[in-house]
């Protein structure tokens, strides 16, 4: 084997064995996906007539993938026309260097819990650069405190169990928390933050949905904590991924229903669309500041190619993962720094590059429970085993 | 070959390629327990198991030396050490055997007689190549695919009859699309005895009153096309003093067995294994049936308190007369 692709299944068996070998992750991992498949079904019976609206997002979604090009440059466009600033990022660097230009140094910023965020690796460089960074999810925080990454996509902490959290938030606040006052553990975060929001010059969130035509971005949240990150600092950033463009704000919104049904929702808590600056006079507008990053990184790689393509049409919901039955054993250790489970290790290729794909895409049962699982109907199984004629020949 | 890969799946690619078995056990060992069906020349109609319960029973036989091998991906010097032994490898393998799943071949076969249909086996049966397509050796694929083919055309083989999954869906699903001139008609064991129930040839029934669950392997529950997943349960809702109870994670989204992943990360492979053995053991069931040869091996490594058995074995221990 070669040596630097040797380290990386190295690290990954390692990391592989730590987690199935530390208690609390197990127990996390156990409860959230037990949790799911339960919720997951009730929502099924209980919602049969959604499968129609499901239907349709696929096909929203494939011909969003085939017109990428064309969409792309009227979500320039129309997000110009709407006051944002737009910006295009052919890679991770880029795009951290394009957000770092933006914020300078020494600033506070709040974040929205986001995977391109996570991808670029964006708060570990804000911080670098002398900011303070805070995520406002409960979860991300959870993580932020605990220097860890993210378990999957929706639920980023999912790992770590209520006892755990205790432990860090005792650690972080100095003073004693129950693990079974949730309530107490959220409140104390909220508090915290609700401070930090007003102190933050900048907000930066991802984006669930863009919409092309309309020049609109759809997030969606539990916790309340984007709308506050969106609109109470004067300067915002948002960081699109730009396979999550489609023609219209009703596609959109269609899309964000399903991520957040198959998320396990009946409906999310929230749903916000940010549709451009609002302006009072000249000198007088709000955000005094917005920019759109549209983010390819490995994207226009996986389109170009047909036999790769259906996986640029996952939606983030995380279904797939819950449901993966190595993903129900070693959660995100399965996964690339910000995509788990099968459907993470494709765009684990896509974003990291193949060595770094190459255990994960090894590590799928190839079984397709999460075919069955995702609302767009992604053959994960089918690529992979297209990767891995890639990876034979090497 | 690659670089990029753990040594014991090139030695695997290399024995299947080689030697057309994945341990590199000699093919004529597959069918040894039905000699007396060996066909010569013509063999119109034959039962292939793809050597599959002979090489997952000598898995299953020595599953502490593969955990050896396959315990750490990247620790490679056991594996070169099986490597320069890979020759004796036919030698040492024909020395052993295992007697629960070599039976279910000679099982199929005789209530195949029953329901009066006359089959033959072939004296060597090479291994179908589904690890080739699943490791993602596509070409090797191809070329065995065609060599598979030409060894049934010179025994003038018209009907395959299967008894695994994974060789069903290789044959139906990637074979039948991607290998020219393989036009055998492929049909699946399971589905016969489906339609013998269903036209009263075939009737079964336990000796005392049982209560089973069955487990759905993935490729005949999940697989793309010609699925497996009632005929099953008709099965053994037929037969008499049998209670079935079904798991909480069941027909297409049941949960894998975890097999797949035993020879690159074996302790995660039994953990997912442990997980869906809980849950079948959970139904309350005296037995856990499956009709998988890789999901019956590594069940029976990891099993606790309940018996783990084949579908075929239990319908012929469910004759009557």
């Amino acid at each position: 084997m070669r040596e630097d692709v040797r380290k990386i299944w190295k690290n990954y068996y390692e990391s592989v064995s730590k987690a199935m070998n530390t208690p609390y992750f197990q127990v996390g991992v156990e409860r959230a996906t037990t949790g799911y498949e339960e919720d997951i079904r009730k929502l099924v019976s209980k919602y049969p007539e959604f499968e129609k609206l499901t239907e349709e997002v696929r096909e929203i979604k494939r011909e969003s993938i085939e017109r990428i090009d064309e969409l792309l440059k009227i979500a320039i466009e129309r997000f110009r026309e709407r006051g944002f600033h737009v910006h295009y990022a052919h890679d991770s660097d880029e795009a951290r260097s394009i957000i770092g230009k933006i914020i300078g140094k020494g600033k506070v910023i709040v974040k929205a819990k986001s995977i391109a965020t996570e991808e670029i690796g964006l708060r570990e460089y804000l911080i670098e650069l002398g900011s303070e960074v805070w995520e406002t999810d409960l979860g991300e925080f959870i993580i932020q405190l605990l220097n860890d990454r993210p378990m999957h996509v929706v639920t980023p902490s999912l790992h770590v169990p209520k006892e755990k959290v205790a432990e860090i938030f005792q650690k972080f606040f100095k003073r004693e928390f129950d693990p079974s006052d949730i309530p107490a553990m959220v409140k104390a975060a909220s508090d915290f933050l609700r401070k930090k929001y007003y102190e933050a010059e900048f907000g930066v969130t991802g984006a669930n949905v863009v919409a092309a035509y309309d020049g609109a971005v759809v997030l969606i949240h539990n916790e309340g904590n984007i709308r506050f990150t969106a609109n109470i600092p004067p300067k915002l950033i948002v960081l699109a991924g730009i396979e999550k463009i489609v023609p219209t704000l009703m596609d959109a919104i269609k899309v964000a229903l399903v991520v957040s049904r198959y998320a396990k929702y009946k409906v999310a808590g929230y749903y916000d669309i940010i549709g451009g600056v609002r302006v009072i006079d000249d000198n007088s507008r709000w955000p005094e500041e917005a920019h759109i990053v549209f983010l390819d990184n490995g994207r226009s790689k996986l389109i170009r190619d047909p036999k790769l393509r259906e996986a640029a049409m996952c939606i983030r919901c995380g279904a797939c993962m819950y449901s993966c039955p190595v993903f129900k054993i070693i959660a995100g250790i399965f996964g690339g720094r910000a995509n788990m489970g099968g459907i993470g290790a494709i765009w684990t290729y896509a974003i990291e590059g193949l060595e770094k794909a190459v255990p994960l895409l090894y590590t799928c049962l190839l079984d397709g429970r999460c075919v069955e699982r995702c609302p767009m109907k992604i053959n994960t199984p089918e690529i992979i085993r297209e990767l891995r004629r890639i990876v034979a020949k090497k | 070959m690659s670089d990029y890969l753990p040594k014991v799946l090139l030695l695997i690619r290399n024995q299947i390629v080689k030697k057309l078995n994945p341990l590199g056990a000699p093919i004529k060992r597959c069918t040894k327990n039905l000699r007396e069906y060996v066909c010569s020349d013509n063999c119109s109609t034959i039962l292939y198991t793809g050597c599959m319960y002979y090489t997952m029973g000598l898995v299953s036989k020595f599953s502490n030396l593969i955990k050896l091998l396959t315990k750490n991906p990247t620790s490679e010097r056991i594996v070169s050490l099986a490597e320069k032994f890979s020759g004796l490898s036919s030698l040492f393998l024909r020395m052993f055997s295992n007697k629960y799943f070599e039976q279910v071949p000679v099982k199929a076969i005789k209530i195949l007689q029953k329901i009066g249909y006359s089959v033959s086996v072939l004296e060597k049966e090479p291994y179908s190549g589904a690890l080739l397509h699943d490791l993602g050796f596509y070409d090797d694929l191809i070329r065995y695919g065609e060599k598979l083919r030409d060894f049934f055309k010179a025994k003038k083989v018209r009907e395959i009859i299967v008894i695994d999954p994974h060789t069903y869906d290789l044959f139906v699903n990637v074979y039948a699309r991607e290998i020219d001139g393989f036009d055998f008609e492929i049909i699946n064991i399971v589905t016969i005895l489906d339609e013998a129930i269903e036209e009263k040839k075939l009737e079964l029934k336990s000796l005392e009153k049982i209560r089973v669950t069955y487990h759905d392997p993935c490729h005949y529950s999940k697989s793309l096309n010609y699925r497996i997943i009632e005929e099953p349960r008709r099965i053994l809702n037929s037969i008499g003093n049998l209670e079935l109870v079904e798991p909480f994670n069941t027909r297409e989204l049941s949960i894998c067995c975890g097999g797949p992943l035993e020879f690159v990360f074996r302790e995660l492979s039994e953990e997912i294994a442990r997980v869906r053995i809980k849950e079948l053991e959970e139904t309350g069931a005296d037995l856990i049936v499956t009709a998988c040869p890789i999901c019956m091996s590594i069940f029976r490594s990891v099993r606790k308190n309940t018996k783990v058995v084949d579908l075929l074995d239990l319908v012929y221990d469910c004759l009557e007369g």
